[in-house]
């Protein structure tokens, strides 16, 4: 019998290779699968195979340069997670210490340090500096912010978990 | 299921033309107003000899093998049954491929009937209608063991058309089974006319 034939058989016993209920039971079992295969990332939440494997741990503070080096109106760049985790440090024109994620919230491009405020290139957004939140242009969000700690040794610190910083009053430690 | 122990035996000689057949075909509820038997008058001018056309329902059916839609199928027990409605597309390929001449594309339904041993009535345990209403029981449908006694001709389940061997579920009842019979229709081209 030729091959295709097979595909088509004259009997009706060997037609119905797949039923209804067959049917639902495979696409039930896939659902499952799903389901439970997300509870399991869920609960397992480290970083997958391929991951580079400082991909979920971090420091919990990061020395990033010297207080003295970094004049006033001054930004340094430097990176907190990892080497694709890039951030800035800011020493406003006012002499207090500011360190943001670069990642612009509107679509992700690397915000920079103006001299007054954190502008974005690629969109013309804008983001103060006291508290990172959107003055101009398309971002909506504010930047993810590190806390800054100047040390006695001279060296400045940055530590936190990139939270979104709050409007003074509404909470949290901002 | 239509159980095996029971044949379907065509006896053309046993034939008297009277369309019982036919019209009780055509009053079935599941095709109401088509039937599926062709009565033909064999030789019009020099005899009143008919003979009744039911599906005789192939080993290996011709009509499903040509069908281009995989709309024909056969159950278990043999039978080939109608066009499946959703899959027919009333192309006649089995009406043109079949060596009896049965399916026919009906052209108010766009799908192909034929006969299907009344599988609504045999699967229970009936007869089907057509032996039911045959007076000279030219269309019989019995235990296979009993035709034996019940007829002088013998069953014939072997044809050939050309060089092709058909066997087939149903039996034409013949005075020698031994030798096939041919249906090739060159044959009657050449000398029959």
């Amino acid at each position: 019998m030729a091959g295709w034939k097979s595909l088509f058989p004259v009997d009706l016993a060997e037609e119905s290779r797949l039923s209804r209920r067959e049917f639902a039971r495979f696409m039930a079992l896939v659902s499952a699968g799903f389901t439970g295969g997300i509870g399991y990332l869920y609960l397992r939440r480290k970083p997958l195979d391929g991951a580079p494997a400082s991909a979920g741990d971090h420091p919990a503070e990061l020395k990033v340069c010297r207080a003295e080096d970094l004049a006033l109106g001054n930004s340094f760049l430097f990176t907190y997670r990892d080497a694709k985790d890039r951030c800035i440090l800011i020493h406003t024109p006012k002499g207090e210490w500011r360190a943001y994620r670069q990642t612009c919230t509107h679509l992700g491009c690397a915000v920079r340090w103006d001299g007054r405020r954190l502008e974005c290139p690629c969109h013309n957004g804008a983001f103060e500096v006291e508290l990172g939140f959107p003055v101009a242009g398309p971002p909506t969000r504010p930047l993810s912010r590190l806390n800054v700690e100047l040390r006695p040794d001279g060296w400045v610190w940055v530590h936190g978990d990139l939270p979104k910083p709050t409007l003074p009053g509404q909470g949290g430690d901002a | 299921m239509v159980s095996e122990e029971y044949g379907f035996f065509i006896d053309p000689q046993r034939c008297i033309g009277c369309r019982s057949c036919v019209a009780s075909c055509a009053e079935c509820g599941t095709h109401r107003g088509h039937s599926m038997i062709h009565l033909d008058e064999l030789d019009r001018l020099a005899s009143t000899q008919t003979g009744p056309t039911v599906c005789m329902h192939c080993e290996d059916p011709i009509c499903a093998m040509s069908c281009p839609a995989d709309a024909i199928k056969r159950s278990e027990d043999g039978v080939v049954h109608s066009s499946q409605k959703p899959r027919c597309i009333a192309c006649q390929n089995c009406q043109l491929s079949c060596p009896f001449g049965v399916p026919i594309v009906f052209p108010g339904l766009e799908q192909m009937l034929k006969c299907d041993l009344c599988y609504d009535r045999t699967s229970l345990g009936q007869r089907p209608m057509c032996a039911t209403v045959c007076p000279s029981q030219a269309l019989l449908f019995a235990p296979r063991h009993e035709v034996a006694g019940l007829r002088g001709n013998k069953p014939l389940r072997t044809f050939l058309i050309g060089t092709l061997v058909v066997k087939t579920r149903n039996a034409i009842m013949v005075p020698d089974p031994e030798t096939p019979l041919n249906l090739d229709a060159s044959l009657l081209c050449d000398g029959g006319f």
